[in-house]
């Protein structure tokens, strides 16, 4: 089954690759940006195997992500880590801390039927793997919670010219400001997990190689972790505001909704996050 | 203006989003859903239903019984639970609310068979304390004694290379373990790999891994790897032990089996062979259970129960200037 899985991702990718290649030959460089972000947003998680509780919490984030596009292609590089101190209904003083850490490649084409210059619309896949640490020390044997959840997913995204085209003049109070002609965007991506993978522990959840410090770090973390494939679920969408400068940077703002279920192949785990993000673009020269 | 329509929408629609997509949160204080909850998982992950011969069916019937019958405060229906729990006589077996704590309390229910004013006052002349050890010449220096209190108590190489050094010239050593209460497994590794010259197989675990409550997979084994480059000791050790020899304790005496060189000394020990792993109710209360087995080299399940001393040996009450097992492990080295 493992073998089977690589395989699928690996043409998948490969596939784009070499699509991508021809593209490069017949097209102009895509401009590319250096993505460096932060923010913050509520986290919320519930492991099965240990506890019928959700655990929530303030959650902060930082985000650095190296794009490039252009009208026809869109590729990213992405990472982000999230980590928030959570606490269930019941005991709001106890620590549960939550730290998640995502890789992943974003791949888009455009789709020129559902195009035109004030509306771009492109699909293409996302391919996400998520590592999540957990530690709550009231679970004795149980504190520490490590599962790797990777998802392929299809992914589309709308993108909304709203470029300031003239320039403008306002007036707040007794002060007039002049507006510059600006490049805007505003655009919305979503993401279906089509091929849900995950790596979480075992019936018992934890086993006696796993509190054995001796063993190394190896069997303490994946001790009778195991391996499902075709299981669960998972939703994430991505609302950007992005605003282009004159010298080719860019900020954006942005609102990320990212959910999953890992089912694995005992009790599932449950993750939803809702984000606020500001980020800065540096164009690549 | 349309825009900011559309973008309040996507927001209103996200913002509850994952309440259609996960089950409903399951907090709740109804104590029949507390109740059921716990049986549950204990039944699905509890390790020794067979060993002790408990019908958790019967169990559950008899307890839900008891919650129909009469009016639950927060403080009955704890009580309610952990004498369940007690059902299974396993002190890794604790439910923990705010307010309470529920032990099963296996030393209490044997007669004690240590005091440690009596080893202080009569045996220790001289002691040290390195560490988390006890320890002080016996015998006119024939024999080095170690007391030991918890396998919570940490130490390093170094404290350990100066104990068995400092005892290196000795006929045998005595390792008193009675009254420790368990802790961490490690420092069971991190003691036994000085007593071993080569990697040596002292018995094996195996975890439940199905509903059956006989589905186990398979046995793993547990090896003790000399201590390389460190200070030995390969001569005879006593390992004193009581019913107050609990968990790591019950492994660690359980481990001695496979060793020849070293001898268990006093009673049988409490038990406590499974590893407990911990978990949550709807209201919010810990829990933990045992979720595995020990088993011997034959791989016999018994350590849950008690380990037996291989030389059997009582404290005399009524005598409190002589510690008869600390004797009787003497004697023994002396022969």
């Amino acid at each position: 089954m493992k073998s089977t899985l690589f395989v699928f991702g690996f043409m998948l990718l490969f596939g784009l690759s070499t699509q991508a290649q021809n593209d490069s030959i017949s097209k102009p460089k895509r401009p590319a940006y250096w993505q460096i972000g932060g923010g913050a947003g509520l986290a919320r998680v519930r492991d099965l195997a240990v506890s019928p509780l959700f655990y929530e919490g303030m959650a902060s984030q930082t985000n650095f992500d190296f794009i490039r596009k252009d009208q026809a292609v869109e590729r990213s590089f992405y990472f982000s880590n999230t980590i928030g101190n959570l606490v269930n209904k019941y005991n709001k003083t106890g620590l549960s801390l939550f730290l998640g850490v995502d890789l992943g490649y974003l791949r888009l084409y455009q789709i020129k039927k559902l195009s035109n210059p004030n509306w771009n619309t492109k699909i293409g896949g996302n391919l996400i793997t998520t590592t999540n640490v957990r530690l709550n020390p009231v679970f004795g044997n149980n504190a520490l919670g490590f599962e790797n959840i990777t998802n392929l997913m299809f992914s589309a995204k709308v993108t909304r010219d709203v470029s300031r085209k003239k320039a403008k003049e306002i007036q707040i109070l007794f002060f007039k400001k002049k507006l510059e002609v600006q490049k805007r965007e505003l655009s919305y991506l979503l993401d279906l997990g089509l091929l849900n993978m995950n790596f979480r522990p075992g019936y018992a959840y934890r086993y006696l190689p796993s509190v054995e410090k001796n063993n190394g770090l190896a069997a303490n973390l994946f001790a009778n972790h195991q391996f499902s494939i075709f299981n669960g679920y998972r939703l994430k969408a991505r609302l950007d505001y992005t605003r282009y400068l004159p010298n080719g940077n860019a900020t954006q703002f942005s609102y990320v909704f990212d959910a999953y279920q890992a089912t694995g192949r005992y009790e599932p785990l449950q993750y939803a996050l809702h984000s606020f993000r500001f980020s800065i673009l540096f164009k690549h020269k | 203006m349309t825009q900011r329509i559309i973008l309040f929408l996507i927001l209103f629609l996200f913002a509850s989003c994952e309440k259609l997509l996960f089950e409903p949160d399951k907090a709740t204080t109804d104590t029949l859903a507390n109740f059921e909850y716990l049986w549950n998982e204990i039944d699905k992950k509890y390790s020794y239903f067979e060993l002790k011969k408990i019908n958790w069916d019967e169990v559950r019937t008899r307890y839900r019984a008891r919650l129909a019958s009469s009016p639950t405060t927060n403080e009955t229906f704890f009580k309610l639970l952990g004498d369940m729990m007690n059902e299974l006589r396993d002190d890794h077996t604790n439910l923990i609310s705010p307010f309470n704590v529920q032990i099963y309390n296996v030393a209490l229910k044997h007669k004690p068979n240590f005091n440690w004013r009596t080893v202080q006052e009569h045996y220790l002349k001289e002691p040290y304390f390195t560490a988390s050890f006890a320890h002080d010449f016996l015998a006119n220096k024939q024999i080095g004694y170690i007391r030991y209190g918890s396998f919570m108590g940490g130490f390093d190489n170094t404290s350990l290379d100066f104990i068995i050094n400092r005892y290196s010239g000795t006929r045998g050593l005595i390792l008193d373990l009675r009254e420790n209460g368990g802790g961490s497994l490690d420092y069971v590794i991190q003691i036994l790999s000085r007593f071993v010259s080569t990697k040596t197989l002292v018995c094996y675990n195996r975890t439940r891994n199905g509903k059956g409550r006989n589905d186990f997979g398979a046995y793993e084994p547990f090896y003790i790897t000399p201590s390389s480059s460190r200070a030995k000791y390969l001569k005879p050790v006593m390992v004193l032990v009581d019913r107050g020899s609990y968990s790591a304790t019950t492994f660690f005496a359980l481990a001695t089996k496979a060793l020849p060189m070293m001898v268990l000394v006093g009673d049988t020990t409490g038990g406590g062979g499974g590893m407990p792993n911990g978990g949550e109710l709807p209201n919010g209360w810990i829990y933990r259970f045992s979720i595995s087995q020990v088993s011997d080299l034959d791989k016999n399940i018994y350590a849950e129960n008690g380990v037996p001393a291989d030389i059997p040996a009582e404290f005399d009450w009524t005598n409190l200037q002589k510690d008869e097992i600390i004797e009787r492990a003497i004697q023994e080295i002396l022969k």
